[in-house]
């Protein structure tokens, strides 16, 4: 995964190019976020990174427990219905013609939102698990260094998320 | 605590000036507004954030992307406010978003 991602748009939708590893990594990716996702008994910095609390002020204990009652599944059931729908997409990306190994998916409007929230749930995963702070600069790390790829990753992912949102707002 | 009398026909009404009256709860902070909050973070871009501000709140992208510079620059940004349920509601929808909400008492 190394090249800048291609976001066009086309007839009112948005054509996204992605090499075929790319497509492969992004359908490891978003398996291991649903895993996550669905596993409940799960409680690290990443799950309370994607469900934080609504409540800081801690005499809202019970209004808090109230409030995660209510809403939790509905934010699970939200992010996984979203994902279920870009995986399908992806596994029903169709080769370029004249060009080997790539394949391109049509997004229409609803489909773009879901992929720009599931990219930016991935983002999220992966940048609080690599605990990046606003200083972080992909080009000044080693590759040496032992969580380079997932760096590369994470970095990989922003470009793609930032076209897929140029492509939207422009 | 004054109150207000209603005629309705033979009906005698009283009207409660307040909720708290109301519900006869001695818990001032039911008369305080709620205020939702967003924090900045270091992942979320803020062509992201914009977007999320625009598609939530139906704001023009020039008054999405000042809010969103609000919330870069100064660390957070008031971004709704209300009800606590109308609150509620809406820190739901930017956690479902995956922005860092939180909401409390405006004091």
């Amino acid at each position: 995964v190394a090249d800048r991602p291609t976001v066009d748009r086309r007839d009112g939708s948005i054509v996204l190019t992605l090499h075929e590893r790319e497509v492969q990594v992004l359908q490891w990716v978003f398996s291991d976020l649903g895993r996550m996702l669905s596993d409940d008994s799960s409680v690290d910095v990443v799950t309370q990174r994607l469900f934080p609390r609504a409540y800081l002020d801690p005499t809202e204990e019970a209004a808090e427990n109230q409030w995660q009652a209510v809403v939790h599944g509905d934010l699970v059931e939200t992010r996984l219905g979203a994902m279920t729908d870009v995986v399908r997409s992806l596994d029903a990306a169709q080769p370029v013609r004249g060009m080997k190994g790539v394949r391109e998916l049509v997004l229409g409007e609803d489909l773009t939102a879901h992929w720009i929230g599931v990219l930016n749930d991935a983002r999220l995963a992966v940048g609080t698990a690599l605990n990046v702070t606003p200083e972080w600069d992909f080009d000044a790390l080693e590759t040496e260094d032992p969580s380079y790829e997932l760096h590369a990753l994470y970095a990989w992912m922003t470009e793609l998320l930032g076209a897929l949102l140029g492509a939207v707002g422009g | 605590v004054s109150t207000a009398r209603l005629e309705i026909g033979t009906e005698e009404i009283v009207v409660p000036d307040t909720v708290e009256e109301l519900l006869g709860n001695t818990d001032t902070r039911l008369d305080v507004p709620w205020v939702v909050i967003v924090w900045d973070d270091p992942i979320n871009l803020m062509d992201y954030v914009t977007y999320v501000f625009q598609k939530l709140f139906g704001y023009p992208k020039a008054k999405a992307r000042k809010l969103m510079l609000q919330v870069h620059n100064e660390g957070k940004a008031v971004v709704s406010n209300g009800t606590r349920e109308r609150c509620e509601s809406d820190v739901a929808r930017l956690h479902a978003h995956g922005l860092w909400a939180t909401m409390q008492h405006d004091h």
